[in-house]
């Protein structure tokens, strides 16, 4: 079914919207939820909770990329989960890792402190994702937006892991400058 | 600024940098509109059976596979000797598609588009390397031959008559016959879904991962990554000769040594050869799972490997 479709059904609150949700972008948001969570039923609650989330944002939203809306869906409410998890020491997978690769993108505090504002930060990687060649965009985007293991993103990108990793290393290193450029800090 | 806000705002990211990323592999398939799994199905079916004698070889790459020695019948199959033997890969997690699946409903013939009096295959998967229902980048430049004139359950030869018994089909039909002989890419709309770009290819031989290497094209088993008949351990005898690279162009046969028509998996991995015997090489793949990962090696014969 197309995604305007499935849009349709949820503004006319038809409930097989869940199902033809579920048929089209189950698998690839459990993909999504695993990769974050580590754990099938975790992954599968979320996935569950993004079909709700969903009905509830429709209407009055109308995702024109229906694929990318329940995705970031997903995403958030794994990412989500997994805080609460990490919590009660159920944590792990990929976020644990990502999270400390990603301490090297923060700035330093020589700058005069701002307060980071979630969506202006998103703009900054925008920004920061735009002026990257695409296969380092998408080699970056893999790892830290569907949070995929680096040796699968080696095996991806025909090259070895060490060589994905140092690349992965390099693109922190220039995130870490573009944002202390834009006057982010710590 | 902390490290998870980061993480977090990654999730605010611009859609279509999500959607380019979209990592190969079980998303990208389960994106796939049901249909075009349907007609990939029908393809798997039907293209070992009827098509692989009838097509014709178009240009490309040199001759492959027709005075093949008979030990290199590929099979894939390790040598003998090879104590790991086949299928020692572990399976996938689930995301192929389904195996026996129904065949277009009515339908009753493999989906071929004619032109200039040559069949074009419906493929399979969509070129490799190629986010699938996409067109190749290079589509602008390609000649719009026009609309697809309709399909029909009588087999026909006239142009750009779609011989299938699916019903109302419509589209544009573009090929590039100089620069992309064998293929041909409709921007089509049928009554199960909306303007998907479909390949059709008239040279079996693009249907499948191959290499060239010492003068003559090698093929992967083309069903997955890694290789449903990978081994664990290389067989004795086989030594590195060199490492694959992408051959930049999926609808174009390798032609270069060590060329490859896939990227993202083959290309940098090493190409393993036994002296004086070109009947089997073996390509080094990985194999990765929650768990950790570990090296196979996939045989590459002189012939198309058939998809399972």
């Amino acid at each position: 079914m197309e995604d305007s479709r499935i849009v349709a059904l949820y503004w006319d609150r038809d409930e097989s919207a869940l199902a033809e949700s579920e048929r089209k972008y189950g698998g690839y948001c459990r993909a999504i939820a695993l990769d974050i969570l580590n754990s099938r039923e975790d992954a599968a609650e979320c996935v569950n909770d993004t079909w709700l989330r969903a009905w509830e944002a429709m209407p009055p939203r109308r995702p024109s990329r229906l694929d990318t809306f329940l995705g970031k869906l997903t995403r958030n409410l794994s990412l989500d989960r997994w805080r609460a998890l990490r919590a009660q020491k159920r944590g792990g997978g990929q976020v644990e890792l990502a999270l400390h690769e990603l301490e090297e993108c923060l700035p330093s505090a020589r700058r005069p402190e701002r307060e980071v504002e979630a969506a202006e930060l998103a703009e900054s990687l925008n920004r920061f994702l735009e002026a990257l060649p695409r296969e380092k965009r998408v080699l970056f985007v893999q790892r830290y937006w569907y949070l995929r293991p680096v040796e699968e993103l080696a095996a991806l990108h025909g090259m070895r892991k060490n060589t994905a990793a140092s690349t992965l290393f390099r693109l922190r290193a220039q995130l870490r400058d573009h944002l202390e450029r834009e006057g982010f800090t710590v | 600024m902390s490290a998870e806000q980061i993480l977090y705002a990654m999730g605010d990211i611009r859609d279509s940098f999500i959607r380019e990323a979209l990592p190969a592999g079980a998303p990208r398939r389960r994106r796939w509109h049901w249909a075009a799994g349907l007609a990939a199905c029908l393809c798997l079916a039907l293209l070992i059976a009827r098509v692989r004698p009838a097509l014709p070889v178009g240009g490309g790459a040199s001759a492959s596979g027709d005075t093949l020695p008979a030990d290199a019948a590929g099979s894939g199959a390790p040598e003998p000797g090879d104590p790991s033997g086949p299928g020692t890969a572990p399976e996938p997690d689930g995301a192929d598609l389904p195996a026996g699946c129904p065949l277009f409903p009515g339908e009753i013939s493999q989906p071929l588009l004619y032109w200039q009096g040559t069949a074009y295959a419906w493929d399979r998967v969509g070129a490799p390397d190629q986010p699938i229902g996409e067109p190749p980048e290079t589509i602008d430049e390609w000649t719009e031959l026009g609309p697809l004139a309709g399909s029909t359950a009588e087999e026909t030869a006239e142009d750009l008559w779609l011989y299938a018994d699916i019903g109302r089909v419509s589209g544009a039909v573009y090929a590039d016959p100089e620069g992309h002989p064998g293929v041909l890419y409709v921007l089509m709309t049928t009554e199960w879904f909306e303007e998907e770009w479909v390949r059709f290819v008239a040279d079996e031989r693009l249907l499948t991962p191959a290499f060239f290497y010492g003068g003559q094209l090698y093929y992967l088993d083309p069903s997955q990554y890694p290789p449903r008949n990978a081994v664990m351990r290389l067989p004795a005898g086989y030594e590195p000769v060199g490492t694959l690279v992408y051959a930049s162009d999926p609808d174009r046969l390798p032609s270069r040594e060590f060329e490859s028509s896939l990227n993202y998996s083959y290309a940098g991995s090493t190409l393993y050869a036994k002296p004086g015997y070109d009947g089997t090489l073996y390509v080094e793949c990985l194999k990765v799972w929650s768990g950790g990962s570990c090296t196979l090696y996939a045989p590459a014969t002189l012939r198309p490997q058939p998809w399972p």
